[in-house]
């Protein structure tokens, strides 16, 4: 494992800045609040960073909308919670506006694009820490994934509930050091074995994401770059109209694949391409 | 290990140039952001609890008020304060009067308002008027919008109702359109089949025209050559031609009459009965009329019946026939008021003298051919005149007539019998009946013996009577046992040279008298039913009867 500590740093240390302004349809007071600004890290999980937001709206919403109903769009798209802020920022604006200006909601969730961000079994339970158990056992699932694609499971397996936990409270807290103490075992790969397949996920606009199952090695033992992978996995030949994005920026073609999971991986361990249509 | 990659510098590069766009430079104006807005939001909080703990201390300063102003209750503090307790007072004064100041003005006000509350009132009172009239209006107007709705559906029935009858109206009118078409095209090619039809008819026309002209051509010829002929010929042998033409008109004369003893030619003449039974006067035509309508001719003097033709043209049935003395016209008198004239040469018809209002019974030439005398059942006699084609007299004898028979050989007297029992004489010159001779019983036939002397009635007594024309007497009387006149139309006949009477007898025999001794001479049986009619030949060798079963028999001893 090479680990490369300048790269993994720059990209722990991604932010985007967001503005938060109240949808009108939930607006109760006379003028409508005025938008909220976070800088929010790529890394990170909308469900995570939304407490202050959701603090800041509540004196301006109807006393009978439920708090934890939010959900935000960005130009009456609904953004699904389920996947990193960065990847929804590169895939829905490209990487271009800023700050991203999204609007939140409180009501008419909508059901048919969305998962809602709790289980129904805990109302009980404090919307925060719904919101924060929902998103985590969704994290850890992924990273249980991932794993099961690199190592077979073996890994995720042989680590203990505090080591979840930490890596966890790591992302949460934008502790790099913590997360990556753990992390780095995942990260493992056996010297110059490599990982069994590379776990990524691919987006092309408006479509489900693409999951494939991708070696980092030919058969020859050759090193497999990204220009592999986009042409096993990619349904149609790209024409030069479109880019590639990773952690939002455009890596060149001829980088290998065990090292952009190893270092641009999201913390779940996915590496998200983007295929995004560029605007000449 | 990849650190001198290309590929890894410019990722890092690209990461690097990615988080100054990103956050580097928006960052501090964030976090300035969050710093202020945090701030302000501690300040709010402050300024909240700031504003309770003002309330606090303002309810605890009015409270402390109310005891110092409450006078049963002097508190040590009032009793130290009281120059402030007197301003207080005055302070309150103030109120109170700025107070009552309030109420006299918001008395006014309510004055005011209850002004206005009455004027909006009337101005409600009177909209409420105007509400009811418009209501009424408006319910009037619904009631005559029913009716007229009433109106516009009776009103669209109809219109529905004529547009239907037009349509059925345009309907019948195209199909009246096309059957006139269809006529008009009809009319059209009729037209044009009547014009070819006229072209051919005029073709045929000129043939016509020109096979005329060439048969007169070739007739004129013919009769050129013929009377050259004649010429020639009669330059050779007239005198023997016109011996024989002389002799050909006469009558044949009969010396003495055969009895005949057996029949020799027996046939069925007619399909129904045999009514009228004539010889012509040379004998060498028999013709015999029936109730089939028809009068038939026939040859038998060749031991066989060939018959010669068939004259049609009676409606009803033949009731007598007699010849011309030159064999070349036929008159035959039927049941239908008619009697009919038929030339022998050609078979044709050549009259129908119609003027009678029964049955004609009888029919006889005159002398001369061109008048004819008929009897009939409507009691008159009627003489005809064949080249006008018109009856020329009517006599009335006031009975109907069963036979006729001409007299003498100017035939100017004619002898009728009748139903009436009585044989009336006529001169036909003096329009008048000369004489009547009464009988004993109908008359149903009268003959006339050769010499025109003596006339032979059979009367409906059963009895033969001759009578002596130039006394006017009866002077003989023929009968016989089981002799029976079986019909009003029986005839009986003189043999040619008037020696003997025949006659038929209603049970199928013929009976034969003498009649100079009154005695029977034969009586032949052959016939089943009753003899209607007896002819004698002119040359007296046949006699020939005929019958109600259509059969004719021919008496001769051949």
């Amino acid at each position: 494992m090479g680990e490369d500590r300048e790269i993994l740093r720059e990209i722990w240390d991604g932010r985007i800045p967001i503005s938060f302004s109240l949808s009108s349809d939930d607006c109760c007071t006379l003028s409508p609040p005025d938008p909220h600004y976070l800088m929010v890290p790529r890394m990170s999980y909308f469900p995570i960073v939304l407490d202050k937001v959701k603090k800041y709206f509540t004196r301006s919403i109807n006393s009978d909308l439920k708090i934890d109903e939010i959900w935000l769009d960005f130009e009456g798209i609904p953004l699904k919670w389920n996947y990193p802020i960065g990847v929804l920022f590169d895939l829905h604006t490209g990487g271009k506006t800023i700050p991203w200006p999204l609007t939140v909601h409180f009501s008419n969730f909508p059901e048919e694009s969305i998962i809602r961000c709790r289980s129904r079994f805990i109302v009980l339970l404090s919307c925060h820490s719904i919101y924060r158990e929902a998103i985590e056992s969704h994290f850890l699932a992924a990273v249980k994934e991932a794993d099961a694609f690199k190592h077979r499971g073996q890994v995720v397996k042989n680590m203990q509930m505090q080591d979840h936990k930490q890596l966890w409270t790591g992302l949460c807290n934008d502790k790099f050091d913590q997360f990556w103490t753990i992390n780095r075992k995942l990260m493992d790969c056996n010297g110059e074995e490599g990982f069994k397949y590379i776990p990524f996920r691919l987006f092309l606009k408006d479509e489900v994401p693409i999951q494939r199952l991708q070696k980092p090695f030919g058969e020859d033992g050759s090193r497999l770059t990204l220009e592999d992978l986009l042409k096993n996995v990619l349904p149609r030949t790209l024409n030069e109209n479109y880019r590639v994005t990773i952690q939002g920026i455009e890596p060149p073609w001829d980088t290998p694949l065990q090292w952009l999971s190893e270092h641009l991986s999201h913390p779940d361990n996915f590496l998200y391409l983007c295929v995004l249509q560029s605007e000449l | 290990m990849y650190g001198g990659n290309s590929w890894r510098q410019q990722i890092y590069t690209s990461l690097r140039t990615r988080n100054k766009v990103e956050c580097e430079n928006i960052r501090d104006l964030i976090s300035s952001y969050n710093r202020l807005f945090d701030y302000g939001e501690s300040l709010r909080l402050e300024t909240k609890q700031l504003n309770v703990q003002n309330e606090k201390l303002k309810e605890e300063l009015i409270l402390s008020h109310n005891n110092r102003s409450s006078p049963g209750v002097p508190s040590s503090s009032t009793l130290l304060n009281g120059s402030t307790c007197s301003v207080n007072i005055q302070h309150y004064e103030q109120k109170i009067y700025k107070l009552q100041e309030e109420v006299t003005e918001l008395h006014r006000r309510r004055s005011e308002n209850s002004q206005q509350l009455v004027e909006l009132n009337q101005c409600l009172q009177e909209r409420d008027r105007v509400l009811v009239s418009l209501r009424n209006k408006l319910a009037e107007k619904e009631t005559e919008l029913l009716l007229l709705k009433e109106n516009v559906t009776a009103l669209e029935a109809k219109i529905q109702e004529t547009e239907e009858h037009n349509q059925l109206l345009r309907d019948e009118y195209q199909a009246l359109n096309l059957t006139c078409n269809s006529y008009e095209e009809k009319n059209k090619k009729l037209i044009e089949e009547n014009q070819e039809l006229i072209q051919r008819w005029m073709v045929l026309k000129e043939k016509d025209a020109e096979r005329m002209n060439e048969e007169n051509e070739a007739a004129v010829k013919k009769r050129q050559e013929i009377v050259e002929k004649n010429l020639k010929e009669a330059c050779l042998e007239s005198k023997l031609v016109i011996e024989e033409d002389k002799f050909a008109t006469l009558s044949p004369i009969c010396f003495s009459s055969c009895l005949p003893s057996k029949p020799f030619l027996s046939f069925d003449a007619h399909e129904e009965e045999v009514n009228a039974l004539v010889f012509s006067d040379q004998g060498r035509l028999l013709a015999s009329g029936g109730s089939d309508r028809r009068i038939k001719l026939w040859d038998i003097n060749h031991g066989t019946a060939d018959q010669k033709a068939i004259l049609s043209g009676s409606n009803l049935a033949v009731t007598a026939i007699d010849f011309d003395s030159d064999e070349s016209i036929i008159l035959g008198a039927s049941n239908d008021f008619a009697c009919r004239v038929w030339t022998l040469c050609d078979l044709r018809l050549r009259h129908t003298l119609t003027g009678h209002s029964g049955k004609v019974m009888a029919c006889k030439f005159l002398a001369e051919p061109s008048r004819v005398v008929t009897g009939s059942h409507d009691r008159t006699l009627k003489i005809w005149d064949l080249r006008s084609r018109a009856c020329m007299k009517t006599l009335f004898p006031g009975s109907s007539c069963n036979d006729i028979v001409v007299s003498d050989s100017q035939c100017s007297s004619v002898i009728s019998g009748h139903f009436d029992k009585t044989v009336k004489f006529w001169d036909l010159r003096t329009e008048d009946k000369t004489y009547q001779l009464p009988l004993q019983g109908r008359v149903t036939s009268l003959s006339l013996s050769w010499n025109g002397c003596y006339l032979l009635c059979s009367v409906r007594d059963d009895s033969l009577r001759i009578i002596d024309l130039r006394q006017n007497k009866i002077i003989q009387t023929l009968t016989q046992e089981g002799f029976h006149i079986g019909s009003d139309q029986s005839r009986a006949v003189f043999s040619p040279d008037g020696a003997y009477a025949a006659s038929g007898c209603g049970s199928g025999s013929l009976i034969i008298w003498n009649v100079d001794t009154g005695q029977v001479e034969k009586t032949l049986r052959e016939h089943t039913t009753c003899v209607l009619a007896v002819a004698w030949h002119p040359k007296g060798k046949i006699i020939t009867t005929c019958d109600r079963s259509k059969k004719i028999i021919v008496w001769g001893d051949f």
